[in-house]
């Protein structure tokens, strides 16, 4: 997957209202990421990358980059 | 030679809708979460009003066409007994004024509608009992801290009652499974011998800005979800297999409805058609071990399941705790 193109799944899944969201977004800074997000960020890992992501492990993730990698960098382009 | 016979269910008067956790915490923006858990409002149990005294009442609806004398056992599902002893059972035994029958609680909560039906079939075909009361009753509500708005936003209070008789033969395979490594994740864990109750307990932040102590409930809302998506799909297969079907075969799933979102991850998953799979806890919250007879019933009711159908009945949470079957209705 293209890394864009999960930043857009992420913004939409999650209803992110700010639409200047890079890879290099710090998460505390959105307003929209909160205890429901988790389980979308899981349920996105699950669906599109068949990979499971640990609760302790999110909750270390400080910027969109650190979700990517906690999936793995090797499945984006 | 086990047939689920009828379903009643009872759910307390007094309501809480998203517009009343809107006046208490304003910051959650609840209509946001509530889309994606597919919640409007939770029936809660009065103060005085225990899960025994619902079931009591889901008891007395589904017995009002049935002979009482044939009821020979009673099971009762909870985890909000009136009293660490004696079993509830007992005392809905006496309120229900049935007769030389065996009565007793097990302590499971989302996968325990299940159980009980595994443990119904099990004395029936023992010969131990002929018609089973299978009755389940949770008032959640009672363990959630008054700050914690993930579960005051989740959880609802309920009871049934189901009557299970020998006749014919409905209740197919199961299989069940349990993971106790995951015992934490959905805990309370003060009040019974391990942990007293603590008198000043130490109020802890968790999630977005929710509040809990250890006289309260925990969850831990993902790792739960994460046990799911893991354990569910898994049990499915393992049920099938059991009862010899394909997943084609079967005409409609009940899952217990724990949020709409992780339902529809699961259903998706499973790539299960949307008319095949019962979706709704818009009027009701997750109430536990009640949320898959309350949809049967409903379902039966509304038509979705019909006379014939191959319908499959799965549970899952805490414990960790799982299980399946398949009913032909």
């Amino acid at each position: 997957m293209k890394k864009q193109e999960f930043i857009d799944l992420l913004v939409e899944e999650l209803e992110i209202e700010d639409n200047q969201i890079t890879e290099t977004t710090s998460l505390d800074s959105i307003e929209e990421w909160d205890s429901m997000a988790e389980l979308v960020v899981i349920s996105l890992a699950d669906s599109k990358f068949d990979v499971k992501l640990k609760s302790k492990e999110i909750s270390t993730f400080k910027t969109i980059h650190d979700i990517m990698d906690g999936i793995g960098l090797d499945k984006f382009e | 030679m086990a047939f689920i016979k009828s379903i009643e269910y009872y759910l307390p008067q007094k309501e809480l809708a998203n517009s009343d956790i809107d006046k208490i915490f304003p910051e959650l923006n609840i209509n946001k979460v509530a889309k994606k858990i597919g919640i409007e409002k939770r029936h809660i149990a009065a103060e005085d009003e225990t899960a025994s005294d619902m079931a009591f009442i889901a008891a007395e609806k589904v017995l009002k066409n049935y002979h009482k004398s044939k009821i020979d056992f009673v099971l009762f599902c909870t985890q909000s007994p009136d009293y660490h002893l004696p079993t509830s059972a007992c005392i809905l035994q006496d309120k229900l004024h049935l007769q030389n029958v065996g009565s007793l609680d097990f302590n499971l909560g989302c996968s325990g509608y299940i159980y009980g039906l595994a443990m119904a079939k099990g004395l029936i075909a023992a010969n131990i009992a002929n018609n089973v009361l299978l009755l389940t009753g949770e008032t959640y509500s009672k363990h959630i801290h008054p700050k914690d708005k993930a579960n005051l936003s989740i959880f609802g209070d309920g009871a049934s009652a189901t009557i299970v008789e020998r006749e014919f033969n409905n209740i197919g395979e199961f299989e069940l499974g349990t993971d106790g490594k995951g015992y934490e994740n959905l805990i309370v864990r003060n009040g019974a011998f391990r942990n007293i109750t603590d008198n000043n307990p130490e109020q802890i932040s968790y999630g977005s800005d929710n509040i809990y102590d250890d006289n309260h409930l925990y969850m831990n809302g993902p790792e739960i979800f994460n046990f799911t998506i893991e354990k569910v799909p898994e049990c499915i297969n393992k049920t099938l297999v059991k009862n010899n079907l394909m997943i084609e075969d079967i005409d409609y799933f009940i899952f217990h409805q724990a949020n709409k979102y992780m339902l529809n991850h699961l259903r998706m998953k499973l790539d299960i058609p949307k008319s095949k799979f019962y979706n709704d806890l818009n009027d009701t919250g997750n109430t536990v071990s009640n949320t898959i007879p309350i949809a049967l019933k409903r379902a039966i009711d509304s038509g979705d399941i019909k006379d014939g159908d191959k319908v499959m009945l799965v549970g899952f949470g805490v414990g960790l705790s799982w299980g399946a079957t398949v009913i032909v209705l």
